[in-house]
């Protein structure tokens, strides 16, 4: 089988193929919580989901996925509503309503799991993984479930593309033309939602609301295009999340759903640092390299202006110019221009143009003027 | 004459807030109205209201005879430049995707834009001077730059009428009069255009119709009309001295 190439166990691959699953819908999901701003939503809903996964097993005594899933999807919804009805009745901003409304949720599911912790039962061990996360009892079934919700995800980002992204650019103009933007809304919130209960199992609570971040973050900072976003989101998300589980498959005590987190929020920061796009350090670079590149064109236009000047029958090449008549021109820059061929030192104070660097000044000026705006 | 907006006893409130107070007006077809008023007088009220954005108190509106709710095909009918705080501006798209979304109606649910949209979106950006742009991120554009490029997406979307909330806010004099004369064309094409505004110099020069808004409609019709003095000490207090006859 294809996990002994590897030298994997069956019981690994399982679970590597669950996270990794995990991995690419939070993954994806995420870009959609960065770009709404609605990142706290997210941590709602899973924290929210501790007291229905508890009170499903009190109902029936069992560990079944499917009513921990139910009863995670019902107190995950009454969060919300309750969220959106604290934010629409009262004063309260909704930020204040998703804080109140997670702690009393999460604070109530941890003090039941901790009541069950306590009853005479040899069914409720385990329970206690839905806070960090356990990869380790996921079992083929588990993975057909998993796949499903995939499925499901894509299918409705893929199927409702350009108009997810319109309605997260600008809702009103998407509500003006007519695009069914309540409906897509609930949609959206559906995918998400049942991402979150079945993710829970393998990466818990408290750590999935850190997945539906972090993943879009780090790729933000590589890219321009809402496309490419995701793509990247995805694939950090399924490298945390295969990378999160082997570690924690070979070091014992360490939690899949923690281990997870941190290579994804690893990744985020890296990305931070040294994104293509928006990176601190590329952006530093490039601002630095702006800098120089705009005094060496003003070195050049200047060159030029004097050019037009002086008397052209001397031949542009011939014409010199002096450190001491242009303070402006210091030597580092000539040097610099000397390099690209686009002027020559004459002597250690005199220089003259190139006709190659005439034709690219004549250009910086015609380009500075149309883009005038640019500069701005 | 036809009126294609009717406007009638409109209330809209904030909380207890009136934000309007019985605001009653029609617009002709293929005119172009400015809706002019101090800050807060409920001038993007009114806009957002009309688009069904915001739910009125009392008051009725219709649009081509229709409720907003009831027009078939609103793509076609309505489009919509916003003001420039309604867009997430850090959004990672370019400016041919903004233009694009103009296409969005017109394309349907569920399906992608093709060649001809592209196309389409492409030439709408040259007939603004932004093609050159055309794969910037919508943020490294200045104020003037990103309000043409809105203004290519509601061209390429060919809608009969167009509202356009503070086209002119943080635009210099050269963008908002080529604005204006572009605006010009699409009203010579029978366009029907709804402009929210501060500029009351270019109102005789361009516009059909003013709608002068404090909450109430102090007075609406031709710019000259309008524009009387005692109207804009009404609308405006008596901060407001103005030479309109140029």
């Amino acid at each position: 089988m294809i996990w002994e190439i590897f030298g994997i166990s069956y019981t690994l691959a399982i679970v590597l193929l669950g996270s990794a699953i995990v991995g690419l819908m939070t993954g994806v999901l995420s870009v959609f919580f960065v770009l709404e701003k609605k990142s706290v939503m997210g941590d709602t809903i899973a924290h929210s989901s501790l007291p229905g996964v508890v009170v499903a097993f009190l109902l029936f005594l069992e560990k079944s996925q499917l009513t921990f899933a139910i009863g995670a999807l019902i107190s995950g919804f009454l969060a919300i509503i309750f969220v959106q009805t604290i934010s629409r009745r009262t004063v309260l901003k909704e930020d204040v309503a998703i804080g109140v409304t997670l702690s009393i949720f999460f604070g109530v599911g941890v003090a039941l799991l901790t009541y069950v912790q306590s009853l005479p039962l040899a069914a409720q061990a385990g329970l206690i993984n839905y806070i960090f996360g356990n990869v380790a009892f996921l079992l083929k079934r588990d993975l057909y479930l998993l796949a499903a919700v995939t499925v499901f995800d894509l299918f409705v980002i893929i199927s409702f593309w350009k108009e997810y992204k319109l309605i997260m650019f600008d809702r009103a103009y998407a509500e003006i033309i007519g695009l069914p933007v309540d409906k897509l809304d609930f949609l959206l919130t559906i995918a998400i939602s049942v991402t979150i209960v079945v993710g829970i199992q393998i990466i818990g609570v408290v750590m999935i609301a850190g997945m539906l971040i972090a993943p879009a973050v780090g790729a933000r900072q590589w890219t321009n295009s809402y496309r490419r976003m995701i793509l990247i989101s995805a694939s950090i998300g399924v490298m945390s999340g295969v990378l999160g589980t082997l570690i924690s498959a070979n070091i014992t005590d360490i939690p899949p759903g923690p281990a997870i987190i941190v290579f994804a929020t690893s990744i985020a920061f890296i990305s931070i640092l040294f994104g293509y796009r928006h990176g601190t350090l590329v952006n530093w670079v490039h601002t630095h390299l702006t800098h120089r590149k705009i005094d060496h064109r003003k070195v050049m236009m200047e060159f030029l202006k004097s050019t037009n000047a002086l008397d052209k029958s001397e031949g542009l090449t011939r014409l010199e110019f002096s450190l001491r008549e242009y303070p402006r021109l210091n030597k580092e820059i000539i040097n610099n221009l000397a390099r690209c061929g686009y002027c020559k030192w004459l002597t250690d104070e005199k220089c003259a143009m190139t006709l190659r660097g005439v034709e690219i000044a004549k250009d910086f000026t015609v380009e500075n003027s149309g883009s005038a705006e640019m500069v701005e | 004459m036809t009126h294609i907006i009717n406007v009638q006893n409109l209330t809209v409130a904030y909380r207890e807030v009136p934000a309007l107070w019985d605001v009653s007006f029609s617009i002709q077809k293929g005119s172009m109205t400015a809706i002019v008023g101090t800050n807060g007088a409920g001038k993007s009220t009114l806009m957002k209201t009309m688009l069904n954005l915001i739910q009125p108190v009392r008051g009725e509106i219709t649009i081509m005879g229709e409720s907003y709710d009831r027009i078939k095909e609103k793509y076609k009918k309505i489009a919509y430049v916003p003001q420039r705080e309604a867009v997430d501006w850090n959004f990672p798209i370019n400016c041919l995707d903004v233009v694009l979304m103009g296409r969005y109606g017109h394309i349907g649910l569920l399906k992608r834009p093709g060649k001809k949209d592209r196309d389409l979106a492409m030439e709408a950006l040259k007939r603004f001077g932004m093609e050159y742009y055309h794969d910037r991120q919508i943020d490294e554009l200045s104020g003037g730059q990103k309000q043409r490029v809105f203004l290519a997406r509601a061209y390429v979307q060919d809608a009969d009428l167009l509202f356009l909330d503070e086209p002119f806010g943080g635009v210099d004099a050269k963008t908002e009069q080529m604005t204006l004369e572009l605006l010009q064309e699409e009203k010579k094409r029978g366009r029907t255009i709804l402009v929210v505004t501060h500029d009351l110099h270019s109102l005789k020069k361009y516009f059909d119709m003013v709608l002068l808004l404090k909450t109430k409609l102090i007075a609406s019709g031709q710019p000259d009309e309008v524009m009387t003095p005692e109207n804009l000490t009404e609308a405006y207090g008596g901060m407001m001295h103005m030479d309109l006859r140029g």
